[in-house]
């Protein structure tokens, strides 16, 4: 059953992002850590800057992998959570939030 | 031989643009350098470098291209026909709110087919541009095809470039990443806070300059290359120069394109009409330098003296434009403005399995491009303005009979030429001076070695 109360994720503050020609590079500088970022994973973030909602992300994502829609959501979820345990991404209200 | 005069006062000034020379020389050093090529007299030792220069091969002159479509100029992308301004003067032939958006998988085979085709080239360049109505006007369409390049490009080592023509009404979010994933954004506004209002109203009737200027000023802040395209219209010719300040003072843009208003269906009704040829072409110089003066580039489409060509715009380039239904086409414009033109400008089809281009409709627009155009034969521009819109310029009337475009081109690609040389203040005396702007816009050829050119 899906949450009826969609949940907001953003970045925190010490969370910094440049897209350098299709490959994203994200610094936590609480963390001191660098990630990058290329391939669907730069896709996604790029789309979340844009605040699209992970519907509208996985049905970009189906169309540019050319799965189906469920496939989309299931790949989605999986860098979502990760980006989560690397604390890049936090719930609305959560710290910074 | 390209090589040409013009009288400016009581010099002349001689272009050769296959033998890269420009040079402003009295009256008599012009009649040595038309003797020296004519073989009647030796040049005298002032002017021989010129005639020697002049002698010795030149660049060859742009031709068509011909064979295989292996090297397109770029994939553009027609979101959607629709659009969120009610511009005074815009004309397409489309609904506003109702015009379909391109389909995410057409986006995606358009691409696969563009990708494909560079590949069996082996070329390494990826070129996108988006086109509308507004291209942000479907916007997820856009965020797609940009996403969808760079997932493509990367594991072949290539970058994508992205340029967008834009009015710029969208979120100071939407714009920040436009900022950051497009190389160019060539961002329509016509002015300051009035000029923008009366001529590009949104469609809801409200304002949009507060928001397109806001979303300037963030581009102007990134790395990428913004152009300004400013719509000149009768009502605001003679407020160039303050348009170009303005511009300057508020933004950083690498270049600022002035376009005369075109007429059309609506344009007049709503009271807005060309601007005289030469007070446009006046007001032009004079907005140049001071544009100039802060290190940006004032541009006239037909004028672009920086290179030579056949085609002034994609057509001919082997340019790939998809509209929404997948038709591929050479031009960006809609097909019933080539057809009333008696062109046909349809190269083929977004298919399944890639791009089905009709190889024959395509040789047919690339000459279609360099045909022979009788009212250029013999002026100045012809190999840099290239008789300009294949759809909306006709250029088969006798040589030397101009219109309004044509007057347009040659003012202002006289005094280009003159800045280039460091003549400003020559170019500024010259615009005052009716009658010899008239005599070079109205000269029925520039050929120097012409029997009818008369010095």
């Amino acid at each position: 059953v899906k949450n009826p109360t969609p949940t907001r994720l953003h970045s925190p503050e010490t969370v910094r992002w440049v897209n350098d020609g299709g490959v994203i590079l994200v610094v936590d500088e609480r963390r001191q850590s660098c990630h990058r970022l290329e391939g669907e994973e730069a896709a996604v973030w790029s789309w979340l800057t844009l605040s699209y909602s992970t519907e509208k992300i996985s049905a970009l994502l189906s169309a540019a992998k050319g799965i189906s829609p469920a496939e989309a959501e299931e790949s989605l979820g999986r860098i979502l959570r990760k980006w989560s345990d690397a604390e890049l991404l936090a719930p609305d209200g959560g710290e910074n939030g | 031989m390209d090589i040409f005069s013009i009288p400016i006062l009581d010099n002349y000034l001689i272009y050769a643009p296959l033998h890269h020379l420009v040079t402003l020389v009295n009256r008599q050093a012009a009649q040595d350098i038309r003797s020296g090529l004519r073989e009647e007299i030796p040049p005298p030792d002032a002017v021989r470098p010129i005639v020697q220069k002049l002698r010795a091969p030149g660049d060859a002159p742009p031709i068509a291209r011909s064979g295989a479509l292996t090297d397109p100029a770029f994939l553009g992308l027609i979101t959607t026909r629709g659009c969120n301004l009610a511009c005074r003067y815009c004309d397409f032939p489309a609904p506003k709110n109702t015009s379909p958006a391109m389909e995410l998988g057409m986006a995606r085979r358009a691409l696969d087919g563009y990708f494909r085709r560079i590949q069996e080239s082996g070329s390494h360049r990826v070129e996108v541009h988006f086109f509308g109505g507004e291209p942000f006007f479907a916007e997820s369409v856009v965020h797609f095809a940009v996403e969808y390049s760079a997932l493509r490009a990367s594991p072949l080592g290539m970058k994508p470039t992205f340029e967008v023509a834009t009015n710029g009404l969208f979120g100071a979010d939407r714009c920040r990443w436009i900022a950051d994933r497009f190389d160019t954004v060539v961002l329509s506004l016509d002015g300051p806070e009035d000029i923008q209002e009366r001529q590009r109203p949104a469609l809801s009737g409200g304002g949009t300059f507060k928001a397109i200027v806001q979303n300037a000023k963030i581009l102007s802040e990134g790395t990428v290359d913004l152009a300004i395209r400013v719509c000149v219209s009768d009502a605001t010719v003679d407020r160039m120069e303050e348009i170009a300040a303005w511009i300057a003072g508020e933004f950083r843009p690498s270049s600022v394109c002035f376009a005369p208003l075109t007429e059309t269906s609506v344009s007049r009704p709503a009271g807005l009409c060309p601007p005289p040829a030469w007070e446009f072409a006046r007001n032009f110089h004079r907005a140049s330098g001071i544009l100039e003066r802060h290190g940006i580039k004032s541009i006239l489409s037909t004028a672009d003296l920086s290179r030579c060509r056949v085609s002034f715009c994609p057509v001919g380039k082997d340019a790939f434009i998809v509209s929404p239904d997948g038709s591929i086409d050479a031009c960006y414009l809609f097909p019933e403005d080539w057809q009333a033109a008696g062109l046909n400008l349809r190269l083929g089809k977004v298919m399944p399995d890639g791009l089905e281009i009709d190889a024959g409709a395509a040789q047919s627009v690339r000459d279609l491009a360099a045909r022979e155009k009788t009212l250029c034969a013999d002026c100045l521009c012809r190999l840099h303005c290239a008789g300009g819109c294949h759809v909306r310029h006709d250029c088969s009337a006798p040589a030397g009979r101009y219109d309004d475009l044509c007057v347009q081109t040659r003012l202002i690609t006289a005094g280009m030429l003159l800045r280039q040389l460091g003549q400003g203040e020559l170019a500024e005396a010259w615009l005052q001076n009716r009658a010899s702007m008239r005599t070079v816009a109205l000269q029925k050829t520039d050929r120097l070695l012409d029997e009818d050119f008369r010095l």
